[in-house]
C-alpha cells in the first residue's frame, strides 16, 4: 500500500469518527475526450445519429475555398475578426441597396459571436456554420456623432472589435484616435455603420445604440453573406487571406 | 499542493479525535461510507461529432459518442452515478441550425443525463424554439431563477430535483444568467429573469432542511467571474450557504480541478466548469458518511476534503 493510499484510507476513517462531518472526501477528475487513453466510441450513439449526420455531411463538406492561413479571433485585432468584418461591409454594400442610404462609413462586429477559428486549407460550407452558428442578420445604422463617438469608445474599453473602415489608437483604454475611411473622426457629423441586429438591438450592452436616428434592417444573414463572399472570392481564382494591419493600436 | 496540506491538517484533527473516543478502528472501519459520482458537462454548444483534424484549436477532441464511452465505462464501475449539464445545450454547429436542437437532446437522453440548466444559446431559436425541443429529452431542465409565467415554457421546467443514490439524498437546482443585453429581447419573450443569489440561498436552505439532502448541487449558467461586479460562480460561492457544488458555464473556463472556495460559514464550496464543446467531462467523487450525520442531527457542519487527483 503506498503511502497516498493510507492516507486516503486514513482520511476515511478518522473524519468519520468526528461527530460533526458527514460529507468525508471528494476526489475530483476531468477527462480529456480523444486524448491518448480515451479513444472509445459508443458505436450506439454514432448509430443514434447517423441519419442525422448524413444530411448535415452532405450539405456541409462543400469546399468553398482554399484558405492560406488559419485565422483566429483576436484582440486588439485578429485575422478573423479582419475577414468577417471586410466580408460583411462589401457583401451587404453589394447586395443591399436602397435610397434611404448612400454609403456605409464603416462596420464592426464581436469577437463573441465568432464561434471557431478557420483552418489553413480547405474551407468549407461546414466551417462557416462553425464560425457563425447564429442567424443574425445585417443591419445599418445612422449614428449622430455623440453615439459614434460611444460606440468608438466602447470598441477601445472592449480592448479591440472586429472592424472595416475604422481604425483607431487606444491609450489606457481610452481613444486617442479615430479616423473613418481614413478621415479623422468628425462630432458633427453622422455616421452609417454596418452591424449585426444581436448588436445593433443592444446585445453585448451596447444598450445605446437603441439611439440610432435610422436602423435599415437588410435582411441578409451575416453567415450568408460570408458564403457569398468566399465562393465570389474563388470563382475569380482568389485564396483567402487576411492581414494585421494597425486597424486598432495600443499605444503605451 | 494546498489540497495536500488540508489533507493532512484534518488527518491530524482526526487523529486527535480518535484518542479522545477511545473506539477501536475496526469498528470505525465498518462505517458506511457512500461513494457519489458526479459527471458534468456545460456549454456542448450542438458539438455532436469531434472537432474536425485540422482544426487549429481542438483538433479530433470532443464528440458525444466519445463522451458516451467514457461514461459507460464509469457507470460499469461506480454504483452512485448522477451526470448533470450546466446549459448552452443549443447552438455551434449545423446540427441546431438544421434540426433545432432535436438531435442534442435525444442524444443527451441516449446518454442518461439526469438533468441539465438552461443558458442563454438555449434561446437562440426564442422561447417557442426550446419549449417545441423539449419532447426530444427525458431529463428535466432544473432552474429556479428565471419565471416563465405566460410564455410557452410555462410548467415545464422545475426549480429543483432531489435523487435518492442508496441513502443518501441529493439537492440539485439551477440558475440563469440576466438576459436582458446578452439575448435578444424577441428570443426571451416574457421570460423574467430573477435574482440569482436570493434564489440560490432560498433553494438550497429549503433542500437542506426542508428537504434534508446531504448533498446539494448548484448547476449554474452564471459564468465563472468577470472583471466587474456582475453576479458569478465567484461571487455565489463566496455569498453562499449550504451550497456543496457549484457546477458552472457559460465562459467556457476550463478548470481542471474545481476551485475550492470558503463560503458564508467558511464551509467549503467547489467551483466546476470544463470548459465548452464536449471537450472534457468532469467528475468529482463525494464520499458521504450518513450515519455519522444520524448520530449528531443538530449538525450541519459539512467537512470537504478535495483531494484532487489528475487524469
Amino acid at each position: 500500500m503506498s503511502f497516498r493510499n493510507i492516507l486516503l484510507v486514513a482520511a476515511i476513517v478518522f473524519s468519520s469518527c468526528k461527530q460533526s462531518a458527514h460529507l468525508v472526501k471528494t476526489e475530483t477528475t476531468t477527462y480529456p475526450l480523444n486524448k491518448p487513453g480515451y479513444t472509445e466510441v459508443d458505436s450506439s450513439i454514432l448509430n443514434s445519429y447517423s441519419t442525422y449526420k448524413h444530411t448535415i455531411d452532405s450539405i456541409m463538406d462543400r469546399v468553398i475555398i482554399v484558405s492560406e492561413m488559419s485565422m483566429q479571433k483576436k484582440t486588439p485585432e485578429g485575422l478573423l475578426g479582419n475577414f468577417t468584418a471586410d466580408a460583411a461591409l462589401k457583401q451587404v454594400e453589394n447586395n443591399f441597396h436602397s435610397k434611404d442610404f448612400s454609403k456605409i462609413d464603416f462596420c464592426f462586429l464581436n469577437n463573441g459571436g465568432l464561434r471557431a477559428a478557420l483552418p489553413k486549407g480547405d474551407i468549407t460550407i461546414g466551417n462557416i456554420y462553425s464560425l457563425m452558428p447564429f442567424e443574425n442578420e445585417m443591419v445599418l445604422l445612422t449614428l449622430n456623432g455623440a453615439t459614434t463617438l460611444k460606440l468608438i469608445n466602447f470598441i477601445a474599453a472592449k480592448g479591440g472589435m472586429p472592424v472595416s473602415g475604422l481604425t483607431m489608437h487606444i491609450q489606457d483604454s481610452k481613444v486617442t484616435e479615430a479616423k473613418i475611411q481614413g478621415m479623422p473622426f468628425d462630432s458633427t457629423k453622422s455616421y452609417v455603420v454596418a452591424t449585426s441586429d444581436y448588436l445593433a438591438n443592444g446585445g453585448d450592452n451596447l444598450s445605446f445604440l437603441v439611439d440610432a436616428e435610422k436602423k435599415i434592417v437588410t435582411g441578409l444573414k451575416l453567415r450568408d453573406l460570408l458564403i457569398q463572399y468566399l465562393e465570389e472570392k474563388n470563382k475569380k481564382g482568389e485564396k483567402l487571406s487576411a492581414k494585421i494591419e494597425g486597424r486598432i493600436i495600443y499605444d503605451k | 499542493m494546498t489540497n495536500r496540506r488540508d489533507f493532512l491538517r484534518t488527518f491530524a484533527v482526526g487523529a486527535a479525535g480518535l484518542s479522545l473516543t477511545g473506539l477501536p478502528l475496526e469498528v470505525l472501519a465498518k462505517r458506511k461510507v457512500t461513494k457519489l459520482t458526479i459527471l458534468h458537462t456545460n456549454d456542448v454548444h450542438s458539438h455532436i461529432d469531434p472537432f474536425p483534424a485540422n482544426d487549429p484549436k481542438y483538433p479530433g477532441l470532443g464528440g458525444v459518442a466519445q463522451r458516451a464511452a467514457i461514461i459507460n465505462d464509469i457507470r460499469n464501475k461506480e454504483r452512485n452515478v448522477l451526470l448533470l449539464d450546466a446549459g448552452d445545450i443549443f447552438q455551434g454547429t449545423p446540427y441546431f441550425n438544421l434540426f433545432g436542437g432535436e438531435v442534442e437532446l435525444k442524444l443527451m437522453s441516449q446518454l442518461g443525463y439526469d438533468a441539465g440548466t438552461i443558458g442563454n444559446h438555449d434561446f437562440d431559436n426564442g422561447v417557442d424554439g426550446l419549449s417545441s425541443q423539449l419532447k426530444h429529452a427525458n431529463f428535466p431542465l432544473i432552474i429556479c431563477n428565471y419565471d416563465f409565467k405566460g410564455t410557452s415554457m410555462e410548467g415545464k421546467t422545475i426549480p429543483y430535483k432531489i435523487f435518492e443514490k442508496e441513502d443518501v439524498r441529493i439537492g440539485v437546482f439551477g440558475l440563469g444568467i440576466e438576459l436582458e443585453g446578452l439575448v435578444d429581447k424577441k428570443m426571451y419573450g416574457e421570460t423574467k429573469y430573477l435574482d440569482p443569489l436570493e434564489k440560490a440561498a432560498e433553494t438550497a436552505h429549503h433542500l437542506k432542511f426542508n428537504e434534508k439532502c446531504d448533498l446539494i448541487i448548484c448547476l449554474s449558467h452564471l459564468g465563472y467571474r468577470y472583471p466587474n461586479k456582475k453576479v458569478s460562480d465567484d461571487v455565489l460561492a463566496k455569498k453562499s450557504l449550504n451550497i456543496d457544488l457549484i457546477i458552472g458555464g457559460h465562459t467556457h473556463t476550463f478548470i481542471d480541478k474545481p476551485f475550492v472556495y470558503k463560503n458564508r460559514d467558511n464551509k467549503d464550496v467547489l467551483v466546476a466548469q470544463v470548459g465548452w464543446a464536449g471537450i472534457k467531462l468532469g467528475r468529482i467523487d463525494f464520499f458521504v458518511d450518513k450515519k455519522m450525520r444520524k448520530l449528531t442531527a443538530d449538525s450541519t457542519t459539512l467537512k470537504v476534503l478535495n483531494y484532487a487527483r489528475a487524469i
